[in-house]
């Protein structure tokens, strides 16, 4: 398999994720936010471009398997596996921080500490989005207990992908170009159906009106469409990289790249001022679903300027602002409460850099610590083969 | 081949068995006796003790599966057979119980003069009666109230005998024909999905009588089948993971570690059951929002308003601490596991089924009792509470013991006769 990164990819990963994160600061101003004063409204679309990325990432991971090797659910837990240790070291130690300056912020007695301790401790695991989750009141508001508001996107991607793996593997091409372009629209088209907006809270059941039928949240459903979405995206890209293209082609995919994201960031930035329907929603998401196709295919003339460490380091760096930012985005009015809203964003962005960095050079030595803490309490032989090695 | 029990399980299997029973005293008109007393019975989340049965339930499902695979017996006849055990480990227990209760509810009301045993009824009504009765007693002993089968109750706890055989019959055939798919995947995801589907609905394992509607009120079964349903499919990951931890050689630090854990489990269990079910208030939400003044305004203050049950979901957190704790006492590889291998803990774990079944007859009786016989005032309400757990601890060892010589009685003409007929 290859195991190069995708520079493009990198470089857009890393703005929608600061999108994503900026998107975040309506917490120091949510009646500005709530009036559409706020500089990125709709900044939480960003979310959809990491939906399809990872259904690309997912069709890629699966189709590197060679096509004689049967499945087995050994490889099926490998896979999890694999995907666990890609967040949850990180996710783990974002997730203590987060705890306890949000506690240090906000709460003070010890009995709250441990209510709030154990109605949090579900955020932990990787299938929060099947349905564990405590919803609050109002999105605008910290009233409601959550640590890491943005967790479900973790947890929606897991789900999805634990649920579509074995599908996928059983029959490739069936999947790739039938249960993915379809299962993408249907469930796209009845989330519009349904709610007219892509997102929102992402976290709401999807029908509360009658309560009778529903079974999961707005999120999931989205998550779902958007990575078999990706998947049937990923066909697409093999499609296109069988043939030759030309220098003026390439130009042109270059510039429907570049048009679909820029389109795309626009509307975030726009829609309110404009006073443009919230149901353009699903045409931004088209636009990333475009973008995130040419730049995958790496066909487009901009994708070799891309293609560098720096871009390369952004890409797998976008995870961890990701992970820190909701650890300051809750707590900064509560230290600094004399700060204006736009002095605050600019502390709580080059706080939210700096402590994902410190996270991504962290990462590494709690899993070894945690690998060697796992020796004083298994012995080493009777471990299976590939750990004692 | 002598059966081997795991000692500790059988003894988590009493003290859950006891929390139940405990947690029914609840159940008893205490208005009748103190009326207008303000008081809090104790384990007032004791129902929740359910949920360790039907993690073991699953568990030695999944056992019970491997094995009829090594055995070869996997088929549609050894499923019957697997469910005619299954019946048979509780169904004369339970039908000792269930007669027993039918004829203390009736006695009761029949000297106490209550409903439909009224005072001026003539022998007529009281023979009609007593025949209406019976015919509900006949409809509990199907053992299919989760099915749908369900009518006026005398064993409230009886849907969990019920739930666990309808999950068990639902299950075996997709178990049977696929092992190692329904270990990986149809467990997990079944325990998952199930559990967080209760989550959105209720965010309460509790109310396993509530109906759950699709469709504009087409109910379509009980809430108490889906979580039974969710929990013995955790279960089954229960045993998948002792498995893998059966394999692995801890070092003393380990069992040590592991011996904690596996005490925190049921400990945290226990305390949140009996201490915490009143701490989760919604004072939380109250100080929160007070905190969201300066950020919010006053709104902040209206936006706490109506979110009930917010702190059901540690419920959960407790269900998931209980499946670790269950995982490490069937694994046997804790420090303290060692300590439990004793006869006197199997015993009690056969024990621990008689007084759960035979609450009923004094949590309903034992208020018409005291106000007949003029105890009210001599009693408090804490003495019936103990009264109330010593009848039933002390009702159930007499008819554990008295099954138990019944049945080894017949075990002995049994193999008398069979030796009569070889001779």
């Amino acid at each position: 398999m290859d195991k190069k990164r995708n520079g493009a990819l990198g470089f857009w990963a890393f703005i929608f994720c600061m999108i994503f994160v900026l998107h975040y600061a309506y917490f120091f101003d949510p009646q500005k936010a709530a009036d559409g004063g706020f500089a990125l409204y709709r900044g939480e679309i960003a979310i959809d471009f990491f939906f399809v990325l990872t259904g690309f990432l997912f069709a890629k991971q699966v189709n590197a398997i060679p096509d004689d090797r049967a499945f087995g659910w050994r490889e099926y837990g490998a896979f999890l596996k694999g995907k666990l240790r890609m967040f949850l070291p990180a996710f783990t130690i974002c997730w203590v921080v987060t705890f306890a300056l949000l506690n240090k912020a906000v709460y003070t007695d010890v009995k709250t500490l441990f209510n709030n301790f154990m109605t949090s401790l579900l955020e932990l695991l990787p299938f929060r989005s099947a349905g564990f989750y405590a919803a609050p009141v109002d999105k605008l508001t910290l009233v409601g207990y959550r640590v890491m508001d943005q967790a479900w996107v973790i947890s929606a991607c897991f789900i999805a992908m634990a649920l579509l793996y074995p599908l996928y593997r059983h029959n490739r091409k069936r999947f790739e170009y039938y249960i993915a372009p379809v299962g993408a629209v249907l469930l796209l088209c009845f989330l519009f159906f349904r709610t007219r907006v892509l997102t929102g809270d992402s976290m709401l059941i999807l029908d509360a009106k009658n309560k009778n039928l529903y079974f999961s949240f707005i999120g999931t459903y989205k998550a779902f469409g958007e990575i078999l979405a990706g998947v049937a995206g990923y066909a697409i890209v093999r499609h296109f990289n069988a043939k030759k293209i030309s220098k003026a082609k390439s130009h042109l995919l270059s510039l429907i790249e570049l048009g679909s994201y820029l389109a795309a960031i626009g509307y975030m930035y726009l829609m309110l001022r404009l006073k443009l329907p919230k149901n353009f929603d699903y045409l931004a998401a088209a636009a990333i679903f475009i973008g995130v196709t040419v730049s995958f295919s790496e066909k487009s003339s901009i994708s070799k300027l891309c293609d560098n460490g720096v871009f390369r380091f952004f890409g797998r760096f976008s995870l961890y602002p990701f992970l820190t930012f909701i650890m300051f985005a809750k707590t900064l009015p509560y230290f600094l409460p004399d700060m204006g809203t736009k002095q605050l964003t600019l502390v709580y962005m080059g706080l939210t850099l700096v402590s994902a960095l410190i996270v991504m050079a962290l990462e590494k030595p709690f899993v070894k610590l945690v690998k060697s803490m796992k020796k004083c309490f298994v012995k080493p032989q009777s471990l299976p083969e590939k750990e004692t090695a | 081949m002598v059966k081997k029990r795991n000692g500790a399980v059988d003894f988590w299997r009493f003290v859950f068995a006891a929390i139940l029973v405990i947690f029914h005293s609840s159940m008893m008109d205490i208005a009748l006796i103190h009326p207008g007393e303000d008081y809090v019975f104790p384990f007032q989340l004791g129902s929740l003790a359910v949920e360790f049965f039907l993690l073991t339930s699953g568990f030695l499902f999944a056992k019970s599966m491997n094995k009829s695979r090594e055995n070869n017996t996997l088929s549609w006849k050894g499923m019957w057979t697997f469910m005619k055990g299954k019946l048979m480990s509780f169904y004369p227990a339970y039908l000792i119980c269930l007669v027993l209760t039918f004829i203390a509810v009736n006695l009761t009301r029949y000297l106490c003069h209550v409903e439909p045993y009224l005072k001026g009824a003539t022998k007529a009504d009281d023979v009609k009666n007593l025949f209406i009765n019976f015919g509900k007693m006949l409809y509990e002993s199907t053992l299919l109230r989760n099915f749908g089968l369900d009518f006026e109750r005398l064993l409230d706890q009886a849907w969990y005998l019920s739930a666990m055989m309808l999950v068990l019959i639902l299950l075996y055939p997709i178990y049977a024909k696929n092992k190692r798919r329904f270990e990986n995947f149809i467990a997990p995801v079944l325990a998952i999905a199930l559990l967080g589907f209760i989550f959105l609905h209720s965010q309460s394992l509790l109310n396993p009588s509530k109906k759950y509607e699709l469709f504009y009120k087409y109910a379509f079964t009980y809430k108490g089948n889906v979580r039974a349903m969710a929990e013995i499919c955790l279960g089954v990951v229960c045993w998948r993971v002792c498995e893998w931890l059966k394999r692995l050689d801890f070092t003393k630090i380990g069992k040590a570690l592991l011996a904690v854990i596996e005490l925190f489990g049921y400990g945290f269990a226990i305390v949140y059951m009996h201490f915490l079910a009143n701490a989760y208030s919604n004072l939380f939400w109250h100080r929160l929002s007070l905190k969201c003044v300066p950020l919010m305004g006053e709104d902040a203050k209206a936006v706490n308003l109506g979110v009930p049950g917010q702190f059901n979901s540690v419920q959960f957190v407790m269900l998931f601490f209980l499946a670790v704790s269950v995982t490490i006492t069937f694994s046997e590889k804790s420090a303290i596991s060692r300590l439990f291998n004793h006869k006197f803990f199997t015993v009690l774990g056969q024990y621990s089924l008689y007084p759960y079944l035979l609450y009923s007859v004094f949590s309903a009786n034992l208020p018409l009792w005291i106000q007949k016989w003029k105890l009210a005032d001599k009693l408090t309400t804490d003495q019936i509470v103990l009264i109330y757990c010593a009848l039933t601890f002390v009702t159930a060892a007499i008819v554990m013991a008295a099954h138990m010589f019944v049945k080894k009685r017949l075990k002995q003409r049994r193999e008398r006769k069979l030796a009569a007929q070889e001779g």
